[in-house]
């Protein structure tokens, strides 16, 4: 829920208009209620757009202020054990004047500073500025389901949900990185902590960061870390995961409007649904998208579901790319991602924030349970025959899974030689020496290939690509999307299982097809795996990508036309789609609107 | 359970008219336009007391506007007030009413809010609107100096005031033939080459050829169709300044006379409102549609308030739209989407590049992209049954 914005100005006061203005940048992210706080000193401004779950009342209303005004937060998420934490804080004799979760962070700041967001169980981000200390407090929830960016320069510090918020200081510098561009089309995302521009940064997931207001003087730390180990008992692993998830599900429905459901007719969708019916909630709205003329379209199998679970599916079908669409996307997608999902999951989320303000889905099942084909050593691709056996003998090196992980995620690849050719003479600064030297941050010796990509998979292709994608895509229409898979506990339980206690190279996420048993069509668990993305026909349009023939990357000397014309000619449509988002996002973002 | 109202939300599209019967005949010829073509409500709102006749129309919102306004201004302050005007929890489409509905997905419009608030892309930047929205001097000074100036070509190019429809096709024809030359340089080396190098008669393509002892461009039937002006002679008895490398004539103030740009506006919104605009030549927003909600009070109530605050300001024309750039930037809205050309494209009389694709289906400004407009706004020559433009509206009801 809710988007939040705020900023710093050392050099004169707050403006509270230019402070609302950012704030309702953020209107898609919260349009039932929207606020803002300004000091008593004019230093600090903070704001917030309200997407109202909780206590639907005006006690709810964000920014919050503590009784005693020294605290003041702003808040995007939902703290899905809030009512043990009140129940700590009020054993402590703290007074709640809500129902909310965010009266929580309040009193909860109060308590434990900087130790707040470990205690948290949810997806959060936000702001608690202390008054008396003079201190912004920034958090991030753990996986980075919510977004929180931040840029400052010698005199402001700026936050928000989006970018668009930040940019809308008009005293904000607003200064390219090119290195940060190339990393894009290599990645289809720009790596934490970058964004596409000089002095904006995402916190990352897990991290909070103070401010002093005073000096602008920045401390960042990381709260929590996802242990690679196997030191968790198998034998009751089954029944501890499907009691965690439940659990887990329980606290992600806990609403005071009601929540549907996303369901794809795969395997983790429909197991949420399946927990949804055992739970006996009510009314049972599910969510799907189909892609007409295609055979392998994945509606038919959530009817299938939903049939079986006598619910309402609602289902759109889609017919082609629309290029307007991506350019609308690309206005959502500030910080761009080139995820080929990112159409069906816009599309899909304006069906239901047709009829539901939030719904479940589920995403981080195929990271924690090893659902992907890349996570199979099968998938690996060895240079030779003396590769292959000496990493039977000895185990794969980190380069090893490194380059496999590369090729896996790239999508018509952009290494280092391909950016060279790509960009022109004077963008040459934006092909770095390792595009993708954020993966060896993520290195953890000693565990097994399996937890190693799964690791990898949760840290950057599931936080930067996925969760971006859901965050933005669904936003877009003010839908929450929930995400019960991504239960820290729940997932730091899995990660401490030995590999085949939940792994089976033939058995496609065994631990979720057993829950699925019995209660949905065979068909559903024992299909091939299937991304949420659509006929690769729709990604083929050569008409499409002729824009880019005409576009602004070319015109403003970033993108070599031969290069363009080469990748149209081979129809090479995995790299002209990447380009293609980066030529809507600059024209929203770079040019503003003037090639209109 | 709490109250999700999201479903009860209508789709409604606003006209404001006000005073004059111009107006009120214009707003007359729209309307079946778009009733035809939605079941959308479609709401007038206007001050009865001013109008010089009856809106003819079902559902009126009728609003006493300030005694203190003009007619003028009494419409804008209608349309940049509706939302204190009109009901709360309702999307709302407003439309000048020199737009017209010419597909069949008009009601599409409503998917594209994008809040806080959405409008569509002027057909020119904000240097080039300036002048016509604040009181400078650009104006006038340019369209003095283009008087003299034309007057002076026209002695030395007869036809160059040709109203004649078949001549003024040859005469753009020949100019876009002239501009693909200029663009590329491969071609104005062989076509200078050529020139030289041919005897009297020059031929330029199969429907143009230079008669060199004449100075006159004509058509391959012989017909005079321009004739060769000497620009540094008109320069000099205009007493303005002739620039041989950009073939253009420039007046005292060092701009080309034929366009009058300039950065007062931009310059006027810093003065009186504080604001600073980041980027001189922004593309600003056009007012003639735009999707708004409950979401756009502040954006819509800021435009309102300064908007008033200009009326009375003889530095500036009675005008929304340079109170809205204004808006858009004291509120950091300068890079949020604007809607499709689909949705409000500005067919303007008076521009050169505009025309339709031979099958008559669509229309560009920009021979790279012809659009299938939904909404098309006509400015200017509103019911010129001598523009093949509006005829091709037209035809669409």
């Amino acid at each position: 829920m809710c988007g939040i914005a705020g900023y710093i100005d050392l050099a004169k006061n707050v403006d509270s208009t230019t402070l609302i203005g950012m704030r309702d940048t953020l209107t898609h992210r919260g349009p039932d209620a929207a606020g803002v706080y300004i000091s008593d000193d004019r230093n600090v401004g903070l704001a917030h757009r309200r997407l109202s779950f909780i206590d639907l009342s005006d006690a709810g209303i964000q920014p919050m202020v503590s009784a005693n005004g020294r605290y003041i937060v702003s808040f995007n998420g939902e703290i899905y054990n809030f009512k043990q934490l009140r129940e700590a804080l009020e054993r402590d004799g703290y007074v709640f004047q809500s129902q909310t979760d965010t009266e929580v962070l309040l009193h909860g700041y109060d308590a434990w500073k900087e130790q707040l967001p470990k205690y948290l169980k949810g997806m959060f981000a936000f702001a608690i500025y202390d008054d008396s200390e003079k201190i912004l407090f920034l958090a991030r929830d753990r996986f980075g389901i919510k977004p929180l960016f931040y840029g400052h320069s010698s005199t402001c510090f700026a936050f928000a949900s989006e970018l668009k918020a930040i940019f809308s200081l008009p005293f904000f510098p607003k200064k390219i990185k090119k290195e940060s561009v190339g990393k894009f089309l290599a990645n289809r995302y720009v790596p934490t902590p970058n964004t596409m521009w000089e002095n904006v940064y995402k916190l990352p997931p897990a991290h909070w960061m103070k401010i002093k207001t005073d000096t602008l003087q920045i401390e960042e730390k990381r709260y929590w870390q996802l242990v690679v180990s196997a030191k968790n008992e198998r034998k009751d692993a089954a029944e501890i995961i499907s009691q965690k998830l439940t659990k887990s599900l329980e606290e992600h429905l806990l609403s005071d409007v009601p929540i549907g459901a996303f369901l794809s007719g795969g395997m983790d969708s429909s197991a949420l649904t399946v927990l949804m019916k055992q739970l006996a909630y009510e009314p049972l709205d599910f969510f799907s998208i189909g892609f007409s003329g295609w055979n392998e379209s994945e509606h038919e199998y959530a009817k299938l579901v939903a049939d079986k679970l006598h619910a309402n599916l609602h289902t759109l079908l889609l017919d082609k790319i629309s290029i307007e669409t991506v350019e609308t996307l690309m206005y959502y997608y500030d910080d761009p991602i080139a995820d080929i999902s990112i159409l069906p999951t816009y599309a899909v989320s304006g069906i239901a924030s047709k009829k539901v303000k939030a719904v479940v889905s589920g995403e981080g099942a195929d990271e924690s349970f090893g659902g992907y084909w890349w996570q199979k050593p099968a998938s690996f691709y060895f240079s030779s025959a003396f590769h292959r056996i000496k990493s039977r003998v000895f185990g794969k090196s980190f380069a090893e899974i490194k380059k496999h992980y590369i090729q896996a995620m790239s999508m018509g690849l952009f290494d280092k030689e391909e950016l060279g050719r790509a960009f022109t003479a004077d963008w040459q600064d934006a092909v770095s020496d390792d595009p993708f030297a954020h993966f060896d941050r993520f290195e953890q010796k000693g565990s097994s290939t399996l937890k190693q990509i799964q690791f990898l998979d949760i840290h950057t292709f599931m936080s930067e690509l996925i969760l971006t994608k859901v965050d933005r895509a669904s936003m877009a229409h003010s839908l929450e999307v929930r995400v019960p898979f991504l239960d820290h506990e729940l997932v730091e339980f899995l990660f401490g299982l030995p590999d085949d206690s939940y792994f089976d190279e033939h058995i496609q996420k065994r631990e979720i097809r057993k829950l699925l048993q019995g209660h949905v069509p065979a068909i559903i668990y024992e299909r091939k795996k299937q991304g949420f993305v659509g006929p690769d026909k729709f990604y083929m349009d050569m008409e499409v990508y002729n824009m880019l023939l005409v576009g602004n990357l070319i015109k403003d000397g970033v993108i070599r036309k031969e290069y363009v014309v080469d990748l149209l000619a081979e129809k090479d449509h995995w790299r002209l789609w990447k380009l293609f988002v980066l030529e809507n996002w600059w024209k929203i973002w770079v040019k503003g609107g003037e090639s209109k | 359970m709490g109250n999700l109202n999201r479903t009860s939300m209508q789709n409604i599209y606003v006209f404001v008219v006000c005073g004059g019967l111009e107006h009120i005949n214009t707003l007359h010829y729209s309307l079946p336009f778009f009733k035809k073509r939605t079941q959308n409500p479609i709401w007038v709102v206007s001050d009865s007391t001013r109008n010089e006749s009856p809106v003819v129309h079902s559902d009126i919102i009728d609003v006493k506007v300030p005694a203190e306004y003009d007619n003028h201004q009494a419409s804008i302050w209608l349309k940049t007030n509706l939302h204190n005007l009109l009901p709360k929890g309702n999307r709302y489409v407003y439309l000048d009413t020199d737009i017209l509905a010419i597909g069949s997905q008009s009601d599409a419009i409503f998917e594209q809010y994008i809040p806080p608030i959405r409008f569509a892309a002027d057909h020119c930047k904000m240097k080039q609107f300036s002048p016509y929205a604040v009181n400078c001097m650009c104006l006038p000074t340019h369209t003095a100096y283009r008087e003299r100036v034309n007057a002076l070509l026209e002695q030395q190019d007869p036809l160059s005031g040709t109203e004649e429809i078949f001549l003024l096709e040859k005469r753009n024809e020949l100019q876009r033939i002239f501009a693909t030359i200029k663009s590329n340089k491969l071609m104005v080396l062989s076509t200078a080459i050529r020139f030289f190098t041919s005897g009297n008669r020059f031929m330029l393509t199969k429907e143009f050829y230079f008669d060199k002892s004449a100075k006159v461009w004509c058509g391959s039937d012989g017909t005079p169709v321009m004739y060769q002006v000497d620009m540094r002679k008109i320069a000099k008895v205009a007493g303005l300044k002739y620039i041989p490398i950009k073939n253009d004539i420039v007046g005292k103030d060092g701009k080309s006379i034929w366009v009058d740009s300039c950065n007062h506006l931009a310059q006027c919104i810093e003065n009186k409102f504080q604001i600073p605009i980041g980027n001189k030549n922004w593309q600003h927003w056009n007012g003639g549609v735009f999707l708004f909600s409950d979401e756009s009070h502040v954006f819509m109530q800021m435009w309102h308030e300064l908007t008033i605050e200009i009326f009375k300001d003889p530095e500036w024309k009675t005008r929304d739209q340079g109170t809205l750039i204004a808006t858009v930037w004291k509120l950091g809205l300068q890079n949020h989407p604007v809607l499709d050309e689909t949705w409000n494209f500005i067919a303007d009389y008076g521009s050169k590049n505009l025309f339709l694709n031979e099958a008559k289906t669509a229309i560009t400004r920009d021979a790279n992209l012809f659009i299938h407009p939904e909404f098309i706004h006509i400015y200017h020559h509103f019911g010129d049954e001598k523009w093949d433009v509006w005829n091709w509206a037209k035809n669409k009801m």
